[in-house]
């Protein structure tokens, strides 16, 4: 059920008024009446009306003076009017006086059906201006909140529409919008900013856009007095062109904190991968000479020198350096993990997993149970192999020895993930110690019970972190440790067309 | 070398510029039992005007990555773009373990890598496949793993 739609009837004559009251009172109208203009503009302040009914010959002011003060109102200036006219009444004087918003006349004496046909027409542009009103309403405060400055430029430089955001990030002069958006932009200092260090003068491609080019979410440097700031640019030309030439919308997000931070990172990454280098390289060569000369003095030390001492000397020298050289090859291992591009593809778990299983130093009595169906993961599939081989190693090595091993393996679609889970019935992890497990070098056992430097789960946790995924432990300690492993899930249809959108993992 | 066998000398050329790595390495060599020659430069760019000199070119040159000036990577670059040297085999010996070093080095056209070994029966691994490769004509493997010598 609709609301009634709410008109104004205008007219000096007592006898007018009641006639268009009883006229209109049982349609779907609510009807307002005024004996005069100023009556009228009183109620006007108050509602908007679907339509105006309104006689044109009045006393102090007439109906067509009523109409240009409603014309020029900024809230008002669209409401439909019919005017009431006399026979003799020149219907042209009105088209001249108003070549713009929705009128329309009716003369006296008002034939009924006439009256109602042109009310429904005006009713229904009202019903479907106030639905275009709300929408453009709802769309400006979704602009005006959004964190992007946005504009909305015609080829000359006028502009359509611009939120506060745009005006703050331009630095624009409140209201100055059109008279000073094209200079302000063609005199910022803009540069390309896809590569840090190496900018180039870079001013926004507008002209372009204009002539129907634009670009989409482009990176610029802005120097702006001692400030450097970082803005993602997107000019988009609207599908409807004039001469060639389009008007466009002007995306600008200020996106300086998270660059800065991007660059701040990219720097420390490149200071890890030195680190790494040297480690692997300059750390490792006194390490290896001190390990091959040791090595050389055992071989040439004659008998009578060597006294059980020496010879536990010379033995501690070379264990140590190759746990040395463990380590450091360790350090490498995990610092490798977290860096370097993935290479990414889907990936079927479950070849891989029977694949690992193949090659591992297995018990003899070891089985393997798949419970159900494992997915396809869009991943890198080597780095996705050393999780399952480094889980399952970690079973095999922490097995208990007195019961067979079995691990069971499965997974669990959820809304957005694949939840995997690796139990296991060896001799589990106290709750106390499961937070540090996946710490780098943290080794729960003594060396000589569990060989190995802590480093297959630090490695497990940062590949499937770099998947966009997360790793778990479940155990009571006991009887066995379960890994509970989330991924992100491929989209069924990506699945079929091979085109997955998962987020490039950095 | 000695008389009496069909086979050429292997001839070798070592650029190391750590003094004890080429030590080491001539000491390896002394107890091999296939006839060679070793020469050893200690920076790439003396690696390239040996190359270049005129002088027959050596049957392999062993290759260490971490040099300062000219690392063994660009060496590698020189070689693949001199039409003269592009089909030299290269070993490359890394104190790194890495295998993303050794899938770039191979891609720069290095014949084979090998982590240099923590001791001396840790040679033996090469030093068998030099021999294979010296008196037998074997192809040298891609990655050469330091194991003792069985």
């Amino acid at each position: 059920m609709e609301d009634k739609l709410r008109l104004l009837v205008v007219d000096d004559r007592e006898e007018n008024r009641f006639s268009f009251h009883q006229l209109l009172k049982d349609e779907a109208y609510t009807v307002d009446l005024a004996a005069s203009a100023n009556e009228a503009l009183r109620l006007l302040l108050d509602h908007r009306y679907a339509c105006i009914l309104c006689d044109v010959q009045m006393p102090d002011i007439d109906g067509l003076e009523l109409a240009s003060i409603i014309r020029a109102d900024p809230v008002l200036h669209d409401t439909p009017i019919i005017f009431i006219t006399a026979h003799s009444y020149q219907p042209t004087t009105i088209y001249e006086a108003f070549d713009q918003g929705a009128f329309d006349f009716i003369q006296k004496p008002v034939d009924p059906v006439v009256l109602r046909g042109k009310l429904r027409i005006f009713a229904q542009l009202h019903r479907s201006r106030s639905l275009v009103d709300q929408q453009k309403l709802q769309l400006e405060t979704l602009i005006a909140h959004l964190a992007k400055g946005m504009a909305l430029i015609q080829p000359g430089g006028e502009v359509d529409y611009i939120n506060q955001q745009m005006m703050d990030l331009l630095e624009l002069p409140p209201g100055q919008a059109s008279a000073s958006l094209l200079s302000r932009l063609h005199s910022l200092s803009s540069f390309t900013a896809s590569e840090p260090g190496a900018h180039h003068p870079a001013p926004l491609p507008l002209g372009a856009a204009f002539r129907g080019r634009g670009i989409k979410d482009q990176l610029f440097l802005i120097r702006r007095g001692n400030d450097e700031l970082y803005w993602q640019v997107t000019l988009s030309p609207l599908a409807h062109a004039v001469d060639g030439e389009h008007a466009v919308a002007m995306l600008i997000r200020d996106v300086t904190q998270s660059t800065r931070h991007e660059l701040l990172l990219r720097a420390k990454n490149r200071e890890l991968e030195q680190i790494a280098y040297v480690a692997s390289h300059d750390l490792k060569t006194p390490l290896r000479h001190i390990s091959v000369f040791s090595h050389l003095i055992d071989d040439e030390l004659i008998e009578e020198a060597r006294s059980p001492e020496l010879q536990q000397a010379l033995s501690i020298i070379q264990t140590s350096s190759q746990e040395m050289r463990d380590l450091l090859d360790g350090l490498l291992e995990f610092s490798r993990a977290g860096r370097g591009a993935l290479s990414l593809g889907p990936c079927a778990l479950e070849p891989m997993l029977s694949e690992i299983w193949d090659h591992l130093d297995l018990p003899d009595d070891a089985s393997l149970k798949v419970l159900s169906k494992l997915p396809i993961i869009f991943g890198d599939g080597e780095r996705l192999k050393q999780v399952l081989f480094n889980l399952l190693n970690n079973a095999i090595k922490f097995r208990h020895p007195d019961r067979p091993l079995v691990l069971e393996v499965s997974a669990d679609p959820q809304p957005t993930r694949w939840l995997l889970r690796v139990k296991d019935n060896g001799i589990g992890i106290r709750p106390e110690h499961q937070q540090r497990v996946f710490q780098i070098f943290s080794r729960l056992h003594n060396k000589d019970d569990y060989p190995g430097h802590g480093l297959g789960l630090a490695v497990v946790r940062t590949l499937i972190e770099r998947h966009n995924g997360r790793v778990q432990v479940e155990s009571d300690g006991h009887s066995g440790t379960t890994f509970c492993i989330e991924l992100p899930r491929l989209d069924p249809m990506e699945q079929l067309t091979g085109a997955p959108k998962v987020r490039r993992a950095m | 070398m000695r008389s009496g066998q069909d086979h050429k000398a292997l001839r070798l050329l070592l650029v190391e510029d750590e003094p004890l790595d080429a030590l080491i390495f001539q000491r390896v060599l002394n107890h091999v039992d296939f006839p060679h020659t070793l020469e050893v430069v200690t920076h790439g760019e003396a690696a390239l005007s040996h190359l270049r000199s005129g002088a027959p070119l050596p049957d392999l040159m062993l290759l260490d990555l971490n040099m300062p000036r000219m690392t063994g990577q660009e060496v590698l670059d020189h070689l693949r773009t001199d039409d003269a040297l592009s089909a030299l085999k290269v070993v490359v010996f890394s104190s790194a373990r890495m295998v993303d070093e050794a899938d770039a080095c191979l891609e720069a056209g290095a014949a084979a890598y090998f982590e240099k070994p923590f001791s001396f029966d840790e040679y033996g691994e090469f030093t068998r496949v030099l021999r294979a490769y010296c008196l037998e004509g074997e192809p040298l493997p891609t990655y050469i793993h330091a194991q003792a010598h069985s």
